[in-house]
């Protein structure tokens, strides 16, 4: 008896499929359904349709949203990797006070975004009471408009953003480091390879698997991300820190137009898995 | 004498143990109102503020008495709360919604002003007439019923609302400005004399900047944002006049420096209760509320601070903007009906609830009767102005697509106070092409 149920190896699947078909393939499928109606909050229409798509790809700022995007994407991506890994090789160090780094990065991660947005709405705040001009004024320059240039404004939502998420991604390469055997350190220098040289032929192709699912990891939450965003700028001035998600977060909570709305999550679901699909190219086919 | 006494002590005693066998439960509790074995259930989406999780204890006080009324009136009902999460607006509207439209709406619900008109017009709220009377009705301002009257029924109780003033430092300036020429000129001689901020308003991106500053100036000159029928109609004829003149002005606050460019990101009264607490400010643009915030923070506001209607582009213009919440009953069961909307008339509609819950809130009340009978309202000098203005008053328009012409004027907004442009009617045909896209596609 305890044999044959061994031998169905689609009994163990039941479980696991049916958590991901309800939970993850319905709504994905009807997110990609709608986007092709013109269903809105109140009234769902029968009939296909590519006027969300169309619409939103002729419409006059969705290059603006799609540039904006794509640089906050890409900038939050690399700082995060890079700062990740700085911070991660230094606690792997164990100095002093590592494991309160390592209890920081955490609690940064775990903030909600909305938490995020207002702390640091109250950092870059031109008001008297903006800690960082503040700082700045003590110095003896003049204030930096951090929320209210469109450029400045991007800059300060990443900013906002690689914060929030480097501790996650330290915290993950930290991991990926713990694994590398020393061993390898020691016969690198054996053979009398620098600091550099050890890093580059041994760490760097070692963290490479965690490097590569850690980049797919932040690329995908980086696209979703809309909450820091909004509670800092809601996406102003004008549309210059308007990112595709909150643009699928306006369309369905503020015009009501789910398809619209779930045409932008598709737009964005595309992009996720093109960035994934290149990623996975880029860094290792092998993996 | 000791006979009496006895009978007393046992009339008391009876009375004590009958109330504690009676009732040996709480009447209202942060998500209960009533009695909780009750055979009648209903279930209530309500806004923070109205229940026991509210911020202030005589916020909390002035619920938990109102709720008991309601609790020992109907000790066979009950009300569920559903309490909406704070700052959420949008998304519990649309949640809200999405369960009327599939039947599964809460019995009742509070429904910001400027999104009830949807419930109304897809048929989800019910009249309220027969549980008020005609004279209430008749007492509500007109504004408030051009939203939630329907074929001559009030289908939703607009409880409170609010209105938009520009305050100025009265000991700075001695007459504050009319017109928005005056407007600049006073601000831009007030940085230059006093080193501090001219003018400051929340022109941040998101619907107080609009709803605060753009449509006041907008109504004032007559501009409609739809026609009769719906269509959009803002970026045409007199009403394109208007929004560019209304946005022109907003941009020629930033361009001559008469307010700072800081504006454009202020999106909570926050910041400008900052710069007015440290003397930095001169004049600020927001709503009625903003009068107890400035008395909150400064010893004496009275002293400094004054207001007056918003500036308009000619001294004889006038108009508000006025926000709020409203109360509507959603269930489509006669007797939950009755219940829901004696609840909605016992907290918020009948004229002493509103009157009582206005001075606990510090909100406006809505019935124009209130602010002559209620000694609070008609001998204070400062709440006749404060009514005075509601004449005036004007309510975001009920069509569906208020929401895109409100997010597409607040992206021109951001655009041109930030220089990334300055063409202000390229920017308002961009709205109505838009707009009118929008109302085809939906036709």
């Amino acid at each position: 008896m305890n044999k044959n149920i061994m031998e169905r190896w689609w009994i163990w699947v039941i479980p696991l499929a049916l958590v991901l078909g309800v939970f993850f393939l319905y709504p994905l499928l009807n997110v990609i359904r709608l986007s092709f109606s013109n269903a809105t909050i109140t009234t769902i229409k029968e009939g296909f349709t590519f006027e969300n798509y169309i619409h939103i790809l002729t419409g006059s700022d969705f290059w603006q949203v799609m540039k904006v995007t794509l640089i906050f994407v890409f900038a939050s991506v690399l700082f995060q990797l890079l700062l990740g890994l700085i911070t991660a090789m230094l606690i792997n160090k164990d100095l002093f006070g590592s494991s309160l780094v390592k209890l920081s990065m955490i609690t940064a991660w775990v903030v909600p975004g909305i938490i995020t947005g207002v702390i640091w709405s109250i950092m870059y705040s031109s008001s008297s009471w903006g800690i960082l001009n503040y700082f700045i004024r003590l110095l003896g320059f003049d204030q930096i408009p951090f929320l209210y240039t469109p450029s400045w404004a991007l800059f300060s939502v990443v900013l906002a953003n690689v914060w929030r998420g480097t501790g996650f991604s330290g915290i993950m390469q930290y991991a990926a480091l713990r694994g590398i055997p020393d061993q390898l350190y020691e016969a690198a220098a054996i053979d009398g390879a620098s600091t550099w040289q050890q890093f580059w032929n041994i760490t760097l192709p070692q963290l490479k698997p965690m490097l590569m699912i850690n980049t797919i990891l932040i690329t995908i939450y980086t696209f979703n991300t809309y909450d820091s965003i909004f509670a800092l700028t809601k996406g102003g001035p004008g549309s210059s820190t308007t990112v595709l998600s909150l643009g699928a977060y306006k369309q369905v909570f503020r015009h009501l137009n789910l398809g619209r709305g779930s045409a932008y999550a598709v737009i964005m679901l595309v992009l996720s898995g093109t960035f994934t699909i290149l990623y996975a190219g880029f860094m290792g086919s092998d993996q | 004498m000791k006979k009496k006494t006895l009978l007393i002590a046992l009339i008391v005693l009876f009375a004590m143990t009958s109330v504690s066998f009676a009732q040996d439960y709480e009447l209202v509790t942060p998500e209960r109102i009533g009695n909780p074995d009750a055979e009648i259930v209903l279930t209530a989406n309500i806004q923070r503020s109205d229940t026991l999780f509210a911020a202030t204890d005589n916020r909390k006080d002035y619920i938990r008495k109102a709720a008991a009324e309601w609790a020992k009136a109907h000790p066979n009902a009950r009300i569920d709360v559903q309490v909406a999460p704070t700052g959420q607006i949008s998304m519990t509207m649309a949640t809200l919604l999405t369960q009327a439209e599939s039947g599964n709406a809460p019995d009742f619900a509070h429904i910001d002003s400027f999104w009830v008109g949807r419930f109304i017009e897809n048929g989800y709220t019910k009249s309220l007439n027969e549980y008020m009377g005609e004279d209430a009705v008749n007492d509500f301002y007109g504004f408030t019923k051009d939203v939630v009257m329907k074929d001559g029924e009030m289908h939703a109780i607009w409880g409170e609302t609010d209105a938009r003033f520009l305050y100025y430092r009265k000991d700075w300036i001695e007459e504050p400005p009319r017109t928005w020429d005056e407007t600049i000129d006073v601000a831009l001689k007030m940085k230059e004399e006093k080193g501090v901020h001219g003018f400051l308003a929340w022109l941040g991106s998101w619907e107080g900047a609009v709803n605060g500053n753009v449509w006041p100036l907008f109504w004032a000159q007559d501009g409609e944002m739809f026609d009769e029928n719906g269509r959009p109609v803002i970026g045409e004829g007199k009403n394109k006049e208007a929004l560019v003149n209304s946005l022109g002005f907003l941009k020629r606050l930033v361009d001559t420096g008469a307010a700072p460019v800081m504006v454009s990101s202020i999106t909570s009264s926050d910041p400008m209760l900052a710069e007015i607490r440290s003397n930095n400010v001169a004049m600020v643009a927001n709503g009625s509320w903003l009068y107890n915030q400035i008395d909150d923070i400064i010893d004496d506001a009275d002293e400094k601070w004054d207001f007056v209607p918003l500036p308009q582009m000619k001294a004889d213009q006038r108009a508000n903007s006025n926000g709020g919440w409203t109360w509507a009953v959603l269930s489509d069961d006669p007797v939950k009906q009755e219940l829901a909307a004696d609840y909605i008339m016992r907290v918020v509609g009948n004229a002493e609830a509103m009157a009582e819950r206005a001075k606990v809130y510090n909100y406006l009340p809505t019935r124009e009767s209130i602010y002559e009978n209620d000694p609070y309202f008609s001998e204070n000098e400062r709440m006749q102005k404060l009514s005075e203005s509601l004449e005036y008053g004007n309510a975001r328009p009920a069509n569906p697509l208020y929401n895109t012409v409100s997010e597409l004027t607040q992206t021109a907004l951001g655009r041109l106070l930030t220089g990334q442009t300055d063409d202000i009617e390229a920017e308002v045909d961009e709205i109505q092409r838009e707009a009118l896209s929008e109302w085809e596609a939906n036709k």
